[in-house]
């Protein structure tokens, strides 16, 4: 027992040890400057209205800021360089939980609602997170994790963390394969099923120039008790970025139509759709999104609108009839910019230093080293002195060249007017000895 | 490789998705997989039989081999066996001594040697303590003379667009010496030397050669390398007289890249990130845990001549950063993977990378990002023949165009390529289009202060440098604009432009004679008459030398 206790002790000096290691996002990189400006539109920008109705939490150029629910002069919750996104409330409303970088790469944090106290959930160092959501009961987050292969495109997995920030979680839904993404977790306000949009096109790679007329995502559903999956909503258009009413009876989405992004929504029951407000900037369904193909948007906590960002702005959406009326906002942006890294470099001179030394073997006795260097054979003493040509030349390129175990001969690759473009060109017509040309060895 | 005894082969292949040594018998015959690798590679047994090396993620590693019968599985993390890394920074072609004593590498032009008794304690004739790695090599390489055409060579009166600001000289001259710009100006105003050839270029349009700061150009990677790129050539001939790759195999295009400094290959200026600081899980990762690690990742890169890395999907920021770091430790610049994902965008523009390589997913951009971006000195190339975000740029100009038929494209690429791309292609409606509002997002940007490159990705080469500046035009800029974003925008992004860029005395004979004029209607940009590229004047269409002799060049493969 008492080892055991010490073994304890040890790693959590080790793990202190790291720790100050650790790399700082915000320390300087370089020269930096200031920049402050105030702006009342934003890109890209991921809301949520807290449970009261009074307020809504947006993202805007990796900071999170509060306004009334009637718009007007935004309050900064985070500052500085960190990179911090998709803010949403705790259910009872004291909490904001969002994905920072700020630990080094994204991961999940909860802050409390004034932006105080911000602690880390989820510690990840390669698959990373964003899009939290809370449980119902507030004691859980549910997350967009990343996973990447061979490739850098990557899948999406659910996965569920407890709010502590005790455990490392486990996931929810699986991925597909490797690159066929998945993400924007919403659960019902039942607390049972989890709703998602999950790349939904076909093979098991990623492909550019899909067609978003086929229909790209679509969301499903997983049923937290029993871990049943279905498709929800998707086909013509896709469907992405579901966002569940309070009532727990109607899906809002998002969805291609033409060349419209629109906002639509579902009455579960019946399975009717009918599309809202069909002025969203394009959603991102075409492209690689690991944050999500739209920002995330918020039903009122009625029930009666929904809160999305549109052309830069904030709009409240009627959910009986679309009409959208905006929320105007002023938000004061401070960023501080590290300088550009911009070297300079001097060419056409009328000399260049031969860098690039390929194919380089040293002989048998160790004395002397053959390579290639711009197209040609070399040989030099193993000590680099002594460089001559290997061959008198063929009018033709030379590489990969090989001792003889005796040291006596050099096999090399030799085609005269090697030409680009195919394969079998590509192939020598022969293995070249030494000869036909004069060799040191030959 | 041919085994100890001579009775079999060693060769390299794959088996049960990894990298595998496999020995066969010499009639191909007694298959038997000898070790394995889910990333190592470039497997070398010693000529005793008792040790093997390999290469995973760019360093050499060693490790005793025991005879077992079956297949040894390798990795730098293994624990069945000791295993050494036995380079510090990077190694490349690991080889043994005959006596299997010392292990050898390169990396750029120096060539390393190991002891293996300086690697193992166990090893005989250890010290007690083993030394480092070794941190540098014995030199191979040299200085070589650069080709420089001699002679001087004046063009007369033509319209010259300098790029010195929206300066257009109506009726010009420009004088070459060498490789050098010696006179730009009004006709009038310019002594022609009189031992100068005159080409007289009156009616004709003036430019600097284009740049490519994101050209994946065609090249031969491992082997024998060719002697004549066609790849080269189209770039040539459609006035692309500079390729910056973000993405190429660091030994493959830095042997080009020499090449044609030494005036061996004909093309345009080669230079090159080399391989990018991969951050996906593959035997080529760039794995990156610290600013050391970045170091001499970027080391690695400089070794071989490289001055811009490609920062890669490296996910987490701290990774970013710490290539930052590095590379302005370095005095190397940073080019990265925007990756279509929008908020890395903003960081990677916050954190100051040199320029952001495809364009930002999200359009239309607002006041906020504008502000940001243009606030910053991070460049943007927006490639908009592959966008991210809907169908990539390039189709628009294979639906419209008859680029099958192109007789300039044709002259310099295999047709089959030209028949398999062009002949069938979709049809879409114009709205559908996704590039014309990313292009519109660009110029949005280079209106709030961001230098827009032009990148056309390797795409069809030669041909799509122009297709990515006529979609900077469908966005909004000026003709003048766009041709700034093809010349010195990429020039000063690239950090050459001090020497390339503009055509300004002192500047480097890169340039270009238009039949038609460009600032009338963009398109007019592939009207590409004639072309000079360090000095050497080539007519575009057949690609032969003009100046300073008159070279007819050898037959392309399918002239033959």
């Amino acid at each position: 027992m008492k080892t055991v206790l010490t073994l304890v002790t040890l790693a959590g000096l080790l793990s202190a040890e790291d720790k100050k290691k650790e790399w700082d996002v915000t320390a300087e990189l370089g020269p930096t400057e200031t920049i402050s400006f105030t702006t009342s539109e934003g890109t890209w920008m991921s809301c949520d209205v807290s449970p009261d109705g009074k307020q809504i939490v947006f993202d805007l150029l990796g900071d999170i800021y509060v306004i009334p629910i009637s718009g007007g002069e935004a309050t900064p919750l985070t500052s500085g360089p960190t990179w911090d996104v998709h803010p949403t409330f705790s259910h009872d409303g004291r909490s904001i939980a969002f994905a920072s970088d700020r630990s080094g790469g994204d991961n999940i944090w909860i802050m409390n609602r004034d932006g105080s106290e911000a602690r880390q959930v989820t510690d990840e160092k390669f698959r990373l997170l964003n899009n939290p959501v809370f449980t119902i009961d507030d004691q859980y987050i549910i997350a967009r994790k990343h996973f990447v292969d061979t490739r850098s495109l990557g899948a999406g997995e659910m996965w569920i963390y407890h709010a502590s920030g005790e455990g490392s979680g486990t996931n929810v839904t699986d991925r597909r394969d490797w690159q066929h993404d998945a993400g924007e977790p919403d659960v019902s306000p039942d607390g049972k099923t989890l709703y998602y949009s999950q790349d939904v096109s076909p093979g098991n790679t990623f492909q550019y120039n899909r067609n978003p007329h086929d229909g790209i995502y679509a969301i499903h559903s997983v049923d937290l008790e029993t871990g049943e999956k279905k498709k929800v909503t998707g086909g013509v258009g896709g469907a992405v970025t579901p966002k569940i009413s309070p009532d727990g009876k109607t899906l809002a989405f998002v969805r291609r139509v033409g060349t419209e992004t629109v906002l639509f929504v579902r009455e579960l029951a019946t399975g009717v759709e009918r599309p809202l407000f069909d002025r969203l900037d394009r959603d991102s369904q075409e492209a690689w999104s690991v944050f999500g193909p739209h920002p995330g948007y918020s039903w009122t906590p009625d029930g009666k609108s929904i809160v999305i960002t549109a052309g830069g702005k904030l709009w409240r959406v009627r959910a009986a009839d679309g009409e959208a009326s905006e929320i105007p906002f002023t938000a004061g942006v401070t960023q501080r910019l590290t300088e550009a890294v911009r070297f300079k470099t001097p060419i056409g001179g009328s000399t260049f230093d031969v860098k690039t030394i390929r194919g380089a073997r040293v002989s048998p006795d160790g004395k002397r080293v053959v390579f290639e260097a711009l197209g040609r054979l070399y040989f030099a003493n193993s000590n680099g002195k002594r460089r001559k040509l290997l061959t008198s030349g063929g009018g033709g390129f030379e590489a990969q060249p090989a001792w003889s175990p005796d040291g006596k001969e050099i096999a090399f690759l030799f085609q005269p007017l090697m030409v680009a473009g195919r394969r079998h060109h590509c192939l020598p017509e022969r293995d070249g000895q030494s000869d036909p040309w004069s060799s040191p060895f030959g | 490789m041919f085994s100890r005894d001579g009775s079999s082969l060693l060769l390299h292949a794959r088996e049960n998705g990894k990298n595998a040594l496999i020995s066969v018998n010499l009639t191909g015959g007694d298959r038997r997989v000898v070790a394995t690798s889910k990333f190592g590679s470039r497997f070398s047994i010693a000529p005793n039989g008792d040790w093997i090396a390999f290469t995973e993620r760019f360093q050499v590693y060693t490790a005793p081999m025991p005879k077992t019968g079956k297949t040894l599985d390798l990795s730098p993390k293994m624990s069945s066996l000791p295993v050494v890394r036995m380079t510090k920074d990077s190694g490349f072609e690991a080889h043994w001594s005959a006596d299997s004593k010392t292990l050898h590498w390169t990396l750029g032009s120096e060539l390393f040697s190991r002891k293996l008794s300086d690697s193992f304690t166990f090893a005989e004739g250890a010290p007690e303590e083993l030394p480092e790695a070794p941190a540098s090599g014995v030199n191979l390489g040299w200085s070589e003379k650069s080709d420089i055409p001699k002679g001087t060579v004046a063009l007369i009166g033509g319209r010259i667009i300098t790029m010195k600001g929206d300066e257009v000289i109506d009726n010009g001259t420009v004088v070459i010496k060498e490789n050098r710009i010696v006179a730009v100006g009004a006709a009038d105003a310019v002594a022609v030397p009189r031992d100068a050839k005159t080409v007289n270029v009156s009616g004709k349009t003036l430019l600097p050669g284009f740049i490519d700061v994101h050209g994946h150009v065609g090249m031969t990677g491992d082997g024998l390398t060719a002697e004549q790129n066609w790849n080269f050539l189209a770039n040539l001939a459609f006035g692309v007289t500079t390729d910056h790759d973000p993405s190429k195999d660091t030994e493959t295009f830095f042997v080009h890249s020499e090449l044609q400094k030494a005036g061996k290959v004909v093309g345009p200026r080669l230079f090159s990130t080399g391989t990018i600081l991969y951050g996906a899980v593959t035997g080529f990762t760039s794995e990156v845990h610290s600013v050391e690690d970045a170091l001499s990742h970027i080391k690695r890169l400089k070794a071989f001549g490289a001055f811009s890395v490609k920062s890669y999907n490296q996910l987490s920021r701290s990774k970013r950063q710490q290539i930052l770091k590095a590379a302005r430790e370095l005095e190397m610049n940073v080019v990265i993977e925007g990756g279509s994902t929008f908020q890395y965008d903003m960081t990677m523009i916050v954190d100051g990378h040199t320029g952001i390589e495809h364009n930002i997913p999200v359009s239309p951009l607002y006041n906020d990002v504008l502000t940001l971006h243009g606030s910053s000195k991070v460049s943007y190339t927006p490639t908009l023949v592959v966008s991210f975000g809907g169908l990539s740029g390039e189709y628009y100009w294979y639906q419209h165009d008859r680029v099958f038929d192109h007789s300039r494209l044709l002259a310099f690429t295999p047709r089959e390529i030209l028949d398999r791309r062009a002949r069938r292609r979709l049809k879409v409606e114009e709205d559908d289009y996704n590039h014309i509002v990313v292009a519109e997002a660009a110029k949005a940007l280079s209106d709030a202060g961001v230098k827009v490159n032009v990148g056309a990705h390797g795409q069809r080469q030669g041909l799509a440098a122009h297709w990515e500046m006529w979609m900077l035009a469908q966005g909004g800029m000026t003709p003048m604009e766009v041709l700034r974003a093809g010349t010195l925008n990429g020039a000063e992004y690239i950090g050459l432009g001090d020497d390339i860029g503009s055509l300004e005395n002192g500047k480097l004979a890169d340039l270009i004679v238009l039949e038609k004029n460009p600032l009338e209607d963009i398109r007019n940009t592939d009207s590409v008459e004639l072309v000079m590229v360090n000095g050497r004047l080539y007519d575009a269409a057949t690609m032969n030398q003009l100046f300073p002799e008159e070279v007819t060049r050898p037959p392309l493969w399918w002239e033959k």
